[in-house]
């Protein structure tokens, strides 16, 4: 018995052992969910951060947390995190609330209509409350998105999609960077690139942007040059041969001219100097 | 003849009500008045004739066409005492005190890829203005009846061609961004600014295009598609 029991207080320790001094820490192990309360690093205050997918397009996040202390309870703390995505619908709001018997995550996807989903924690993977809806949370050792490797991943997974509320799939939430990953409804991944990839890539779109406006106004002036020219023809044409009045009413004689005008412009257009011979016999 | 049976159908109604739905006398005031109701205006019921499951293409300024879904397109009433879909729904409990009930309209549509939401709200209000707020991520505009007269930030376009179709009456509007901040709590607070973007529509076809401030852009695609 006593074997056992020594045996049985060697698992726990073991389980529950932590070289770390924090006196916030349960009594109970939950060490899971501490480990996205005491934050570190780029998630310690509020924060710019940027993705990329491989289609071309790029997203700003501005993300915000902030530790506190747990609803009811002043020994331990509480994680609040906020996300903002400056055009796509990605934001996530999630409160991690460590307790003595597990804890619990809530969390809230973008959308006007959604209902914060709930997931009480003992072990991962967890389901979440709501019976409506399926989602489950679970936890990744590490993950490599982009050529970095991030820690201590939570991982939503929005498994019944279109009913969710959530405009995405998935997102992998890094305990000490916050989302490092999004899925789209239609699996397409959205990952996590530094400031100066983030800069790049807007550097090369707004050069394309350039490039396309000043085609556009290149495009538009060689066309007015051409509209201008053809009328200038026209103009000389009905100057050589002016309409006489038997040719019919004056509203008749000015369709007639508008015809003339319209068939240099499709001669010139055509860059055919054939062309040109139909118009003069009009 | 109408104000000798005026008592009996007040008290058969009062009858049914105690008997059949089980009312107690203060429910029946409910139904003593009518509230008055403040309905949208011609240009805010129509505003580019969303309905529910409609599917509109549109192309990103870097070529991308995707298509967005009308996934809520809803018409309810807005009362001090809650929100109603019907109005006839909505309580009147005091026929000296006849509360005003807002008529409301809000569309929203989506998309898979890339991940965006444009939500287009309104309510009668303002007296007459008929303004219509459009959400597109952290990006807001407020559109009017009659934006050319009364918005500074408006501007007529006239025709527009997008994607190889030809648009009349176009409007474009400058919106403004939403920015985040902390404050010394930590607390997450926000704020509005001034930006550059721009929404353009018309009354017709409703959002045609938006476009912000580095230039990118999405914009409706009759022509194509994926």
């Amino acid at each position: 018995m006593k074997r056992i029991l020594f045996f049985l207080s060697c698992l726990f320790l073991v389980a529950c052992s932590d070289s770390s001094s924090e006196p916030k820490r349960s009594t109970f192990c939950a060490d899971d969910l501490n480990a996205f309360v005491d934050v570190d690093g780029a998630l310690d205050k509020d924060s710019v951060v940027y993705f990329a997918d491989t289609i071309g397009f790029t997203e700003v996040m501005h993300q915000f947390a902030k530790e506190s202390k747990n609803r009811g309870d002043d020994s331990s703390s509480a994680l609040s995190y906020n996300s903002f995505s400056e055009t796509m619908s990605m934001d996530v709001s999630m409160r991690i609330e460590p307790s003595f018997d597990g804890g619990e995550i809530t969390l809230e996807c973008d959308s006007e209509h959604a209902r914060p989903i709930s997931f009480k924690y003992s072990k991962f993977p967890i389901s979440s409350e709501d019976s409506l809806h399926r989602f489950t949370l679970d936890y990744e050792e590490k993950i490599k998105v982009n050529g970095t490797t991030y820690e201590d991943i939570l991982v939503f997974d929005g498994l019944d999609g279109e009913m969710s509320g959530c405009n995405l799939k998935k997102f992998y939430y890094a305990a000490n960077d916050g989302v490092v990953k999004v899925v789209s409804k239609n699996g397409v991944e959205l990952n996590r690139i530094s400031a100066e990839e983030f800069e790049a890539i807007a550097d090369s779109v707004a050069q394309m942007i350039a490039d396309s406006l000043a085609k556009a106004i290149e495009d538009s002036i060689a066309q007015a040059v051409e509209d201008s020219i053809a009328q200038a023809l026209a103009d000389s044409i009905l100057a050589a041969n002016p309409p006489a009045e038997s040719d019919g009413s004056s509203d008749e004689t000015d369709e007639k001219i508008d015809n003339l005008v319209d068939c240099v412009k499709d001669a010139y257009s055509s860059d055919k100097l054939s062309n040109f011979a139909k118009c003069i016999s009009w | 003849m109408k104000e000798k049976l005026k008592f009996p159908i007040v008290a058969i109604c009062s009858l049914l009500c105690l008997d059949i739905l089980g009312c107690s006398p203060e429910d029946m005031d409910e139904f003593l008045c009518s509230p008055k109701v403040e309905t949208l205006g011609d240009f805010q019921k129509n505003f580019g004739k969303y309905d529910s499951g409609d599917t509109v293409m549109f192309e990103h300024s870097n070529g991308y066409s995707f298509n967005m879904v009308v996934v809520e397109d809803s018409v309810f009433y807005f009362s001090p005492f809650g929100t109603y879909a019907s109005k006839f729904d909505i309580p009147c409990k005091d026929a000296d005190n006849v509360p005003t009930a807002h008529q409301m309209r809000e569309v929203l549509l989506e998309s898979d890829y890339p991940m965006y939401t444009i939500q287009i709200k309104m309510a009668q209000k303002d007296y007459g203005r008929e303004g219509i707020d459009i959400t597109f991520g952290q990006y807001e505009f407020t559109i009017y009846k009659e934006d050319l007269e009364r918005n500074p930030l408006a501007d007529s376009i006239g025709s527009l061609e997008i994607n190889g179709k030809k648009y009349d009456d176009v409007i474009a509007t400058k919106g403004k961004k939403v920015v985040y901040g902390q404050d010394e709590d930590d607390s997450v607070v926000y704020k509005s600014v001034d930006s550059e973007s721009r929404v353009f529509y018309n009354k017709k076809k409703g959002i045609l295009k938006i476009e912000l401030e580095d230039g990118s852009f999405i914009a409706i695609n009759e022509m194509g598609g994926k």
